[in-house]
């Protein structure tokens, strides 16, 4: 028999509750796991190049996610969950992050200048896309 | 007396621990469970073309995907590959409707391309 281990939500069953969201946990269902999480922060270009490199060193694809700040001045900050995409006065840039088996990129492609910092926030987990 | 279980990080000790970041697991708040996961692939031969997979949920649930494209690197929706193969070519982004997980794609004057998508569906729903 299959051993499984169940925390039901408050007033809940947890030998009838089946549905996901009657628990509060169940082994039945993946979760995402944390490996690494920080900031880098991105000199912007004007071309496609990538100028921003995490190594991970999972040796496959992890499950990741990134946000930037679209401000390059301190106490501006909005982040903006990537890729994402703005405009302001002398600004009109793509912030972007890829992955691989060894590394997550980032670049923010800012067609006007080329001259600004952005600040990405990243978080990869250990989750194998399997791709 | 409600019971709880909670696995803190090392170095925190448990009992006094009060900073829900520093819980492993905390049985007072619910975690995000993956309920489904998958992979779909195409050859894409013109711009608009979609993947479409059946979420079988019920309901419109939370969702996030990536796509490896030819270039070997995985994207995130809305992007393009990073190799930018053309503007505009080679793009993808991710929708849903109460059955389906949509997958939408652009060609543009590139060669066919067979990207891969890997899914996941979340519990909670939109």
């Amino acid at each position: 028999m299959t051993q499984i281990l169940k925390i039901s939500k408050a007033g809940v069953n947890v030998v009838t509750g089946t549905a996901p969201d009657n628990l509060i946990f169940s082994s039945d269902y993946n979760t995402l796991k944390y490996h690494l999480s920080g900031t880098i922060n991105v000199s912007d270009i004007t071309d496609g190049t990538v100028n921003g490199t995490v190594s991970h060193n999972l040796g496959y694809v992890p499950y990741f996610t990134a946000y930037v700040n679209k401000y390059a001045t301190p106490g501006g900050e909005d982040y903006n969950m990537c890729p994402s995409q703005f405009q302001d006065v002398d600004v009109r840039a793509i912030a972007q992050s890829y992955a691989d088996t060894a590394n997550v990129y980032f670049r923010c492609i800012n067609v006007n200048a080329g001259t600004t910092t952005y600040t990405f926030r990243y978080f990869i987990f250990r989750n194998n896309l399997g791709i | 007396m409600t019971q709880v279980i909670k696995v803190s990080k090392a170095g925190k000790n448990v009992l006094t621990e009060t900073d829900r970041n520093n819980f492993i697991f905390d049985s007072t708040v619910n975690t995000f469970k993956i309920l489904a996961e998958g992979t779909a692939t195409a050859t894409i031969t013109a711009d608009g073309q979609t993947i479409t997979v059946a979420h079988n949920q019920g309901t419109i649930p939370a969702f996030y995907a990536f796509c490896k494209f030819p270039d070997g690197y995985v994207a995130m929706p809305e992007e393009s590959d990073m190799a930018f193969t053309g503007s505009g070519d080679r793009w993808w982004r991710a929708s849903m409707d109460a059955t389906n997980l949509i997958f939408t794609f652009n060609k543009g004057a590139s060669a066919n391309y067979a990207p891969i998508v890997k899914y996941y569906v979340f519990e909670p729903t939109i």
